[in-house]
């Protein structure tokens, strides 16, 4: 791989890397082990790049690849997999592909999205997702109790839900 | 609400629900229709946990800057002052490298450039002695593992999971975190810090008594304070690099720090340490415990007196270890020992991994053997002397029908890797008294014919009117 290749690799790894994180995360129960499969994701990307098309959504290709170290994981650890049948894996990860050929499209309505947001709810959401922290924690921060923040929090995410869905209907997810 | 698959995906994914919840949840998907609904949760959940956590870390970086240049204070004092405050402003979770605090903080884009321009040196410089598969290769490049953190705040790439590649760069505002590399060299470093683990320049490796390719052991300090503890016959030779002066242990315990012109300073607490300066060049020396050494810019050194780093000692002794080193004594050559838990090797001479063990055995001083011959030869023996009583716990690879005279089987299992391969051993213990305590080989075989590996042996300390401890009552 030559230095223009990787820094395109570069490039496109930062914009996919949280694509691919969510479709292993989802499929891997234990946090630490989702990160290891992450890493390896990331080296088989780094040493497969060449077959890459471009014409192809990177996200979708990368997700690809961590399909593969997904299931060989799960090979591996017969125990944790368990939790989940091969079946439901097998048709999660065919609907993750699928979405991540529109993730740029999803990208941009999320954003959207997002700067619509203020007040509690926002704010409920950075603590949650930017600061990591648990119901309790929040509760604590925001001065209300934990049962308001799960409402809150619920009511929030489906708002954002409903905004993204709605702007990918319209078309404005790219807008 | 709760129980829309929406709502309990978004659990699922904070870790917020039991394993009985999962198996619920993914029952619930049992259509591509509600299969949607779990994946669109998945990538919204991950896309906003990058999103909010870079503008936190924005937010911090502005919060810091216009505090910076606000004061005229001196540079040291204050820093510290603005971190704490920032960290008191942005309150980060406590849970040690959570997965998508890690993944998400940063992106690791620039890692990837590295890899992707450094892979093939690097996979040559770790490779094992037996050609790997690509899956094998991809694992056998952790040269070193983070096995604790408390609240690092990354100001560079943060790591994506805890296994850590030759010439991978490490560095934080504040916070700790500690390392181990496969050799058993052990790190503690404390931000602000910078810190590179096994640089491509320096070329060191532990010493190699079996024929095996060696193992990358070193680490570059840029900026920050560390502490590291070196025992073992894989771990000597661990040498830290610092922008004048270059530290190689001789099996000990020192503290290196560099402050932010680049100027290291030494001391050692145990053991002794070679140190090599640049400036002044061709500068060596050899510190003894208590001694230290400081060099300036401006190519001058001096004696450190007073020790520092003390603190962070503890870090890398659990409270069980230090027990049990105390009694440990003679081990044969080739051994090595380090307190066990997930991410120790369980083979001093190759690249292993302990991935799961018992609660009960974590913080034990495991003492691991070589693979030695290899599959064709038994698990060599070994013995080593404790000075009390200790009850003793063996790790017996799942090879052969195996049955130990004197020992008591237990019901616990060990699972470790090798070069992409799960193993598991069982755990056998009994009690020994003061004096020499022999390991049986491992002279089982399997269906193959192969034999299994040594034994690896956890030490517990037993106090001398002993009626046993705790641990004991749980077999």
């Amino acid at each position: 791989m030559d230095t223009a290749d990787a820094e395109k690799l570069a490039a496109m790894w930062t914009k996919a890397q949280s694509t691919v994180a969510g479709f292993i995360r989802a499929l891997i129960p234990e946090a630490e082990a989702a990160g290891d499969v992450l890493q390896e994701t990331a080296m088989v990307c780094v040493r497969k790049f060449d077959t890459y098309d471009p014409s192809r959504p990177f996200d979708a290709w990368a997700v690809g690849i961590a399909r593969f170290q997904v299931f060989a994981w799960r090979r591996q650890h017969a125990q944790q997999a368990g939790l989940v049948d091969d079946e439901t894996v097998e048709r999660i990860a065919d609907r993750y592909e699928q979405l991540s050929e529109r993730a740029d499209a999803i990208r941009a309505a999320l954003q959207a999205c997002l700067g619509e947001m203020s007040g509690r709810g926002r704010r409920a959401l950075e603590l949650q997702y930017g600061h990591q922290m648990k119901t309790e924690g929040i509760a604590a921060q925001m001065e209300m109790t934990a049962g308001a923040i799960r409402t809150l929090l619920s009511r929030t995410r489906s708002a954002l839900r409903k905004c993204i869905e709605r702007r990918l209907a319209a078309g404005e997810g790219a807008s | 609400m709760k129980n829309s698959i929406p709502e309990l995906t978004s659990a699922f994914l904070s870790e917020e629900l039991s394993a009985e919840q999962v198996k619920a949840l993914f029952e619930q998907i049992c259509s591509d229709q509600a299969a949607d609904k779990f994946v669109f949760e998945s990538f919204v959940d991950s896309e906003l946990r990058s999103r909010l956590s870079q503008e936190e870390i924005h937010r911090g970086i502005v919060a810091i800057l216009e505090r910076e240049s606000s004061t005229d204070e001196p540079q040291r004092k204050p820093r510290q002052t603005i971190v704490d405050s920032v960290a008191d402003k942005i309150h980060w979770s406590r849970h040690p490298l959570n997965f998508f605090a890690t993944v998400v903080v940063l992106s690791i884009g620039l890692w990837v450039l590295f890899a992707a321009l450094t892979g093939h040196k690097h996979e040559q410089q770790v490779k094992t002695a037996k050609k790997p598969t690509p899956n094998a290769a991809e694992i056998d490049n952790r040269v070193a593992r983070i096995v604790s953190v408390d609240q690092p705040r990354w100001t560079g790439n943060a790591p994506v999971s805890r296994g850590l590649v030759a010439g991978q760069r490490l560095a934080f505002e504040s916070g700790r975190i500690e390392i181990w590399y496969q050799t058993g060299a052990q790190v503690v470093i404390e931000g602000p810090a910078d810190f590179t683990v096994a640089p491509q320049s320096s070329g060191e490796s532990s010493a190699d008594a079996s024929g095996h390719e060696p193992f990358v052991n070193s680490g570059a300090l840029h900026l920050g304070k560390l502490v590291a503890r070196v025992e073992g016959e894989t771990a000597r030779g661990f040498a830290i690099e610092s922008p004048l002066a270059t530290v190689v242990d001789h099996g000990t315990e020192f503290a290196v720090e560099v402050n932010q012109l680049g100027e290291p300073r030494v001391f050692v607490f145990e053991g002794s340490v070679d140190v090599t300066g640049s400036t002044p060049a061709e500068l060596h020396c050899r510190l003894q415990a208590g001694q230290g050494i400081a060099f300036n810019a401006a190519g001058e050194t001096k004696p450190v007196l007073e020790p520092f780093g003390e603190e962070y000692i503890t870090l890398t002794r659990s409270p069980r270890k230090t027990a049990a080193q105390s009694i440990v004594s003679d081990l044969d050559l080739g051994l090595a020992q380090q307190p066990f838990q997930s991410g120790a090797p369980r083979l001093s001479d190759q690249i292993t991994e302990i991935v799961d063990s018992p609660q009960l055995l974590v913080g034990l001083t495991a003492i691991i053997p070589p693979r030695g011959a290899g599959l064709k030869q038994p698990g060599a023996g070994y013995r080593f002397q404790v000075a009390k009583p200790a009850r003793l716990y063996l790790l017996v690879h799942n090879r052969g029908s195996h049955n130990l005279e004197d020992w008591q089987r237990t019901e616990h299992t060990i699972t470790w890797t090798i070069e992409g391969q799960t193993h598991t051993d069982t755990v056998y213990t009994r009690r020994v008294e003061p004096g020499e305590v022999e390991i049986p080989a491992h002279s089982w075989r399997d269906e193959l014919s192969q034999f299994g590996v040594p034994h690896v042996c956890l030490v517990a300390p037993l106090s001398e009117s002993s009626s046993e401890s705790a641990t004991e009552k749980q077999n």
